[in-house]
């Protein structure tokens, strides 16, 4: 009986024992594939990103508007404005290329019907006596154009260091905030300030170095580049000299973001008229509030003529609840300082911004001149903004 | 009865300090990271100011989706803005080509598995979420 009573509390220990063990070993077995899988998941994540990066990358960004004016000569009408395509690659650890071309106001170029032209071959004579080498040839014109297909930017970055950086190619030219802070989706109005591409110009074909180095508690970046000037784009210089601009900004360690800078450009355009222009520029955000002011002067010294001023400046305020935006801003424009060509531009603005990437943007605009023979007039714009990927 | 009115109190405040604790955010690193971390450098790292590390090594910048209320608390503490208007930043330097060192969006397990698997990340996550992961350095606790 004893025995009997001592082989069954060690089966009775033994088993529990055993089927732990097993339980034990099924589990290691189980978390080994386990860490197996998850090695191979990360490894395929790896080559994934490795692919993802190194492939062409498409994004862009597009807007569509109804824009009411007041003046009599316009009619209120949706404007279906931008649509921009970003081709990017990573070429290599450093290299990286980046184009941006731009589709404005739903663009459309249709041909026409062909028609044929007479080569009059070598004896140049055509018809009769000199008719055996003439040849017809039939071409397409262009019987409809409407829009525009702007190639804005197509460069290759060599990245070396923070400091010191190289563009090659067509880039926005380095000025001020709204030059280079200027789309749709992330600015506040639709309108932009008058003054902005009118005296630094939109872009320039080049060469830039730039670069970002901490200096104590600041950072400081700089743009320095030399191109062909407005007015040459790629093809050909039809000039001999060559702009230098220099854009310098200071980011500064007080409130929550405090930006600080001047841009300055020389050039000599296709009239010979010397142009010196010269910007400042400011951002300042504290909690929700955020403030940005930009101004700039280009002096222009025609070969004839008398030189004169191009100026212009803005101060805007923004006030950030949530996905709101709300602000104002006054606007300043002068084209020609020896002429009464001020314009003012008053404007209030709300956007909604559903996403970072979507925005609804309401703005209105009161437009002043002090020219009397110009009327003045109000613009209303209803837009709807999107950020297509990165 | 006094003696049940001190333990009730007592356990009323052990409970704020725990739920305190657990709504607190905290910014992780990796724990080979020994680098000194100050809050401008966090700033800094997530407005694409500072992309290295001082030994060079680039830096794995993990954020959370916009809509997330830790990013929001972190946002607000840290770079002292929304959610959404960092995230606007963030999309703006990419539309622009100026973004040096582009953010990499994950949920909050993964912003924690991913600062623990590589040694060049930098992320934030709940409190409560990562006080008992190994292979983190935490950096501060935002309430």
């Amino acid at each position: 009986m004893k025995r009997a009573l001592a082989i069954m509390l060690l089966v009775c220990g033994i088993w529990p024992l055993a089927a732990l063990s097993a339980t034990m070993a099924e589990l290691e077995e189980r978390l080994q594939s386990l860490e197996n899988e998850i090695i191979l998941i990360n490894e395929r994540d790896d080559s994934i990103h490795e692919a993802v990066t190194r492939e062409m990358t498409v994004a862009g960004y597009t807007d569509a508007a109804y824009i009411y004016d007041s003046r009599d000569s316009t009619r209120p009408s949706f404007h279906l404005h931008h649509m921009s395509l970003f081709f990017k690659k990573q070429l290599s650890n450093n290299w990286r290329f980046f184009s941006e071309i731009e589709f404005e106001d739903g663009p459309k170029f249709e041909a026409g019907e062909p028609i044929s032209i007479l080569n009059c071959g070598a004896d140049n004579i055509c018809g009769g006596v000199g008719a055996a080498d003439d040849t017809v040839t039939s071409i397409n014109t262009l019987s409809n154009a409407e829009g525009k297909i702007f190639s804005e930017a197509f460069n290759l970055d060599f990245a070396w260091r923070s400091y010191a950086n190289l563009r090659i190619g067509r880039f926005f030219t380095p000025a001020g905030i709204w030059s280079i802070d200027h789309y749709p989706p992330f600015v506040a109005t639709q309108l932009r300030p008058r003054h902005i591409r009118n005296i630094f110009p939109q872009t320039t074909d080049g060469i830039m170095l730039y670069g970002i180095t901490p200096i104590a508690n600041h950072f400081v970046s700089y743009d320095l580049y030399i191109s062909n000037g407005e007015g040459n784009a790629s093809h050909e210089d039809l000039n001999t000299h060559k702009a230098v601009g220099l854009r310098l900004n200071i980011d500064l360690p007080y409130f929550d973001n405090f930006n600080l800078g001047t841009t300055l450009y020389q050039d000599v355009l296709n009239d010979n008229s010397d142009k010196i222009a010269t910007g400042l520029h400011a951002k300042i955000r504290k909690g929700n509030y955020e403030l940005q002011a930009e101004y700039a002067d280009a002096l222009l010294k025609p070969q004839s003529g008398n030189n004169y001023h191009t100026k212009g400046y803005y101060l805007q305020g923004l006030y950030n609840i949530n996905h709101w935006d709300l602000g104002l801003r006054y606007d300043y424009y002068n084209a020609n300082n020896q002429l009464a060509v001020d314009e003012i531009t008053r404007t209030l603005f709300a956007s909604y911004h559903i996403s970072e990437n979507l925005n609804l943007k309401l703005e209105h605009h009161f437009i002043n001149f002090e020219d009397p023979a110009t009327d003045d007039y109000n613009k209303t714009i209803f837009s709807i903004n999107a950020s297509l990927g990165h | 009865m006094k003696i049940l009115a001190h333990t009730l109190l007592l356990n009323l405040l052990l409970t704020s300090i725990t739920a305190l604790a657990e709504s607190r955010i905290a910014v992780i690193v990796n724990g080979a990271n020994t680098q000194n971390i100050s809050r401008q450098d966090i700033i800094n790292i997530y407005n694409d100011r500072i992309i290295a590390w001082n030994n060079g090594d680039k830096i794995g910048v993990y954020n959370l989706p916009t809509a997330s209320p830790v990013r929001e608390t972190f946002s607000r503490n840290i770079l002292g803005t929304t959610a959404m208007a960092a995230a606007k930043a963030e999309a703006n330097r990419h539309i622009t080509n100026s973004s040096r060192n582009p953010q990499l969006l994950k949920r909050e397990r993964l912003v924690i598995l991913s600062v623990i698997s590589n040694k060049n990340a930098i992320g934030y996550a709940r409190a409560e979420s990562v006080k008992k992961r190994k292979g983190i350095r935490i950096l501060f606790l935002l309430d």
